[in-house]
């Protein structure tokens, strides 16, 4: 059985560049356009992996974290968040939230599966 | 009878005459030089009439002397008569021949003693006349006895003898005793003379002296009590002046040198008063300046030092009382938007007033403030009691104000406000209190601006504050907001790249790589950006953290290396082992490194880059030296300025930004740190990154 990865990405764009990369690999995908839907969505099918943006709408990357690794059922599940190079202190406070690794946006898609692989193997 | 009793009083005497002579115009030495005279010629004439008497006591002397000698000469006559007598007596006795001749002989010599008798007093001259005829008889007798004898006729002679010789020499006996007794009483009557005469010298030898001792301490007292006396009430008037009492006039009769001291002792004290009273005055306007000056300090200080406007005008407004003399004070500013006077600070109002003036709204056209106002200059109604009023004086003048002197508060043509001090007692301020108030307005203006310039000062600074914090929001969404676009471009660019979708013609890839290349440049544009301006709003902070240098390098080699090799550069590292963990942002410090080994890599054609980390002296020193075209020294300090390269084509053709080494600085700074190089043209450069091993505390961008 096929790796499942959740991804919460409010851009289309970007979710088509993730949706293209994981499509080349052996990894099931899941999608979710904001914070609620993607803690429901790490709820319900329990990924192997979370790809978490931050700035997300209804509630934050950050929030969405706390939210999930406050959740003993999901708390083991690696978060990577997506932060944004702009914001300093990002990486920090991903950390504190309970995030597991970052990769910085923009991010070369070959190095976020380079991540990717080295969680789930 | 004040005049005889005057002459009665010795004491006056002397007084008249001390005056007297103190009022003689003449100097000193000559009223001394005649006083010195006097007593010499008193002197001179004592000496002459002592020379007179002497002379008389000689004169009487000689009389005595002749008179000694006249009493021994008629003592001589008497003794030889005697003699003779006797002898002619023994001569006729014996009838000796020869004894006669003898006798004859001798009174014949008698008769020459007799005729040389010269200085015969007039009184004798009768008996001496009386003893010559006697003598003459004698001698006759004599002579005819004698010739008797001879004759042998002795009876005869005998009898001649008694009859004729005897009487005779009895009588010539009785003549000269007579002659001797007379001389004899004329000594006792000269001797008597002379003693009579010495008594009348004595007295007046006596006389004189004591005369000329009386005169000379009379002149003496005189003259010395005419010197002595002035000198006293000079030295009296003169400890006076030296007590400060320059009002007396010391009163001198004397017209001579001293009458001159004492006039100038009183001009001096004349002058001296002025001087002393013009020195008081000065003092007095002194004090009163310096208590100005304190007091204008004090205003300066408070303008200075305290923006809080209605302190400063409170502080003003009461040095402005207290140094006015006034009762009390008011400072009005004038509210340009209402057109209106308001009250801002007062001293010595009561609270009551106060409260009653804080509602009055004084306009323009109010005959004090707003006179003052619209004629530029100071305004002063010295009783409020006379003439018209203005509503606000109304109540100034219940209050029990009756002068009021109006300043107004002036900046150049504009009216700012009024001070106005004001005292319950009618009449005009001097000019000094006028000039005074003014000065005080200009302090007060000076701190009504300041206030405004700091109110505005405030506004602009809460503007730019809300400006910089636009900014940085702006700068952090602008951020997001291109990279959003931006990261799809990378992303999709570079899964066009790795053939994700697909294997690409070859000019398409090579497209598609231009298209990667200037996506990442333009992401290193804005990431230099965000990063200076952050720098400069003093928002980036440095995330302290122990790090590797090693760990700094061996990354920051990796991240280069690709492209090293591809130019064909060699890459060197020396990295000592057992150094020291450091303390400080290692994301940063990469940054750092990786932009100058980026820049060494980038402009270097052939050659190598050495990068060499070492740790000295609390420092890690990191080296990057490479062989490139080098950095002329006059460059040497633009390349660390922003947007600088040292040839702006070098940009186009190297790409870059021209950012990194002014943030490199700057991040290097944050940490306490330094860098530098050393360049020759044609020789490669060296970049030294000097940083503290471990950063201390809270860094921020300065």
């Amino acid at each position: 059985m096929s790796k499942r990865i959740l991804m919460v990405e409010d851009t289309e764009d970007n979710r088509q560049i993730i949706r293209d990369l994981i499509a080349t690999t052996e990894y099931e995908l899941i999608e979710a356009a904001d914070g609620a839907a993607g803690v429901a969505a790490a709820g319900a099918h329990r990924p192997d992996l979370i790809l978490m943006d931050i700035q997300l709408p209804v509630i934050d990357g950050y929030e969405a974290a706390r939210r999930i690794k406050a959740d003993p059922a999901l708390r083991h599940i690696p978060i990577i968040a997506v932060t944004s190079y702009a914001l300093s202190g990002d990486e920090a406070k991903a950390l504190a939230a309970g995030c597991d690794g970052y990769v910085a946006k923009p991010f070369s898609p070959r190095q976020l599966l380079a991540e990717i692989r080295q969680f789930l193997s | 009878m004040t005049f005889s009793a005057s002459w009665t009083n010795p004491s006056n005497i002397t007084n008249r005459l001390v005056g007297w002579v103190a009022r003689l115009p003449a100097r000193v030495q000559t009223k001394l030089l005649i006083a010195f005279l006097s007593i010499v010629g008193l002197l001179i004439v004592l000496g002459a009439v002592g020379l007179q008497v002497l002379s008389g006591v000689n004169d009487q002397t000689n009389e005595l002397i002749k008179l000694q000698r006249r009493i021994a000469a008629y003592r001589q006559v008497q003794h030889d008569t005697t003699t003779q007598l006797y002898g002619i007596s023994t001569a006729l006795l014996l009838q000796d021949d020869r004894m006669l001749d003898t006798e004859l002989r001798q009174l014949n010599q008698f008769g020459y003693d007799l005729d040389r008798m010269e200085f015969v007093a007039q009184a004798e001259v009768e008996v001496l006349g009386q003893v010559r005829q006697e003598y003459e008889r004698l001698t006759a007798g004599v002579t005819h006895v004698t010739e008797l004898v001879r004759a042998g006729r002795t009876e005869e002679a005998r009898k001649v003898q008694l009859d004729g010789i005897i009487p005779s020499a009895d009588r010539l006996e009785r003549l000269t005793n007579q002659l001797v007794n007379i001389a004899e009483a004329d000594m006792v009557a000269a001797i008597e003379t002379t003693e009579g005469a010495y008594g009348t010298s004595r007295l007046i030898v006596v006389s004189f002296a004591v005369g000329s001792i009386l005169l000379a301490l009379a002149l003496g007292y005189i003259i010395s009590s005419s010197l002595v006396e002035p000198v006293k009430k000079i030295e009296a008037r003169l400890s006076q002046i030296a007590a400060g009492d320059f009002a007396q006039q010391v009163v001198v009769a004397n017209r001579d040198e001293l009458g001159a001291l004492a006039s100038n002792v009183n001009q001096t004290s004349e002058r001296l008063g002025r001087l002393y009273q013009e020195v008081q005055a000065r003092t007095a306007e002194l004090a009163r300046l310096v208590g100005e000056l304190e007091a204008l300090g004090e205003v300066s200080k408070a303008v200075n030092s305290t923006l809080d406007l209605h302190t400063v005008l409170k502080t003003i407004v009461a040095k402005a009382v207290q140094l006015s003399d006034t009762d009390a004070g008011t400072i009005y500013v004038f509210s340009g938007t209402r057109q209106q006077f308001r009250l801002r600070a007062t001293f010595g109002m009561s609270d009551e007033l106060i409260a009653v003036m804080s509602d009055q709204a004084i306009g323009l056209n109010e005959m004090g403030i707003g006179a003052a106002a619209e004629h530029c200059a100071p305004v002063q109604i010295s009783d409020l009691a006379a003439g018209t009023r203005s509503h606000v004086q109304k109540i100034m003048l219940d209050a029990g104000y009756r002068s009021i002197l109006i300043i107004p508060l002036l900046r150049p043509k504009k009216i700012v406000g009024a001070l106005v001090v004001r005292r319950r007692e009618p009449g005009e301020f001097d000019e000094q209190v006028v000039h005074l108030l003014e000065t005080f307005a200009a302090q007060s203006v000076l701190a009504i601006q300041n206030a405004k310039l700091f109110r505005e000062i405030e506004e602009k600074g809460r503007e730019l504050e809300a400006a910089s914090r636009h900014k940085s929001q702006f700068l952090a969404n602008m951020s997001h907001e291109l990279r959003t676009p931006l990261n799809s471009v990378l992303g999709f660019t570079e899964l066009l790249v790795d053939g994700i979708y697909g294997e690409l013609p070859d000019r398409a890839k090579t497209t598609v790589a231009r298209v990667q290349a200037n996506g990442r440049h333009l992401l290193g544009l804005i990431n230099d950006v965000l990063d200076l301006s952050k720098i400069e709003a003093g928002q980036l902070s440095l995330s302290l953290e122990d790090y590797s240098v090693g760990q700094v390098v061996r990354s920051t080699v990796a991240a280069i290396e690709p492209l090293a090799r591809a130019k064909g550069l060699t890459l060197a590292t020396t990295i000592p082992e057992n150094l020291p963990i450091g303390r400080g942002d290692e994301r940063r410090l990469t940054q750092v490194l990786l932009n100058l080994a980026g820049n060494a890599v980038k402009f270097t054609e052939t050659g190598a880059i050495d990068i060499l980390a070492g740790a000295t002296d609390g420092h890690f020193e990191i080296t990057v030296r490479d062989t490139g075209p080098g950095i002329a020294s006059a460059n040497h300090a633009l390349i660390f300025e922003e947007f600088q390269q040292v040839d702006s084509s070098s940009t186009k053709q190297k790409g870059g930004t021209g950012l990194g080494l002014a943030i490199s600085k700057r991040i290097a700074e944050m940490h306490g740190g330094t860098i530098d190089v050393e360049s020759v043209i044609g020789s490669g450069s060296t970049f030294r990154l000097r940083i503290p091993i471990r950063v201390q505390g809270d860094v921020r961008a300065a």
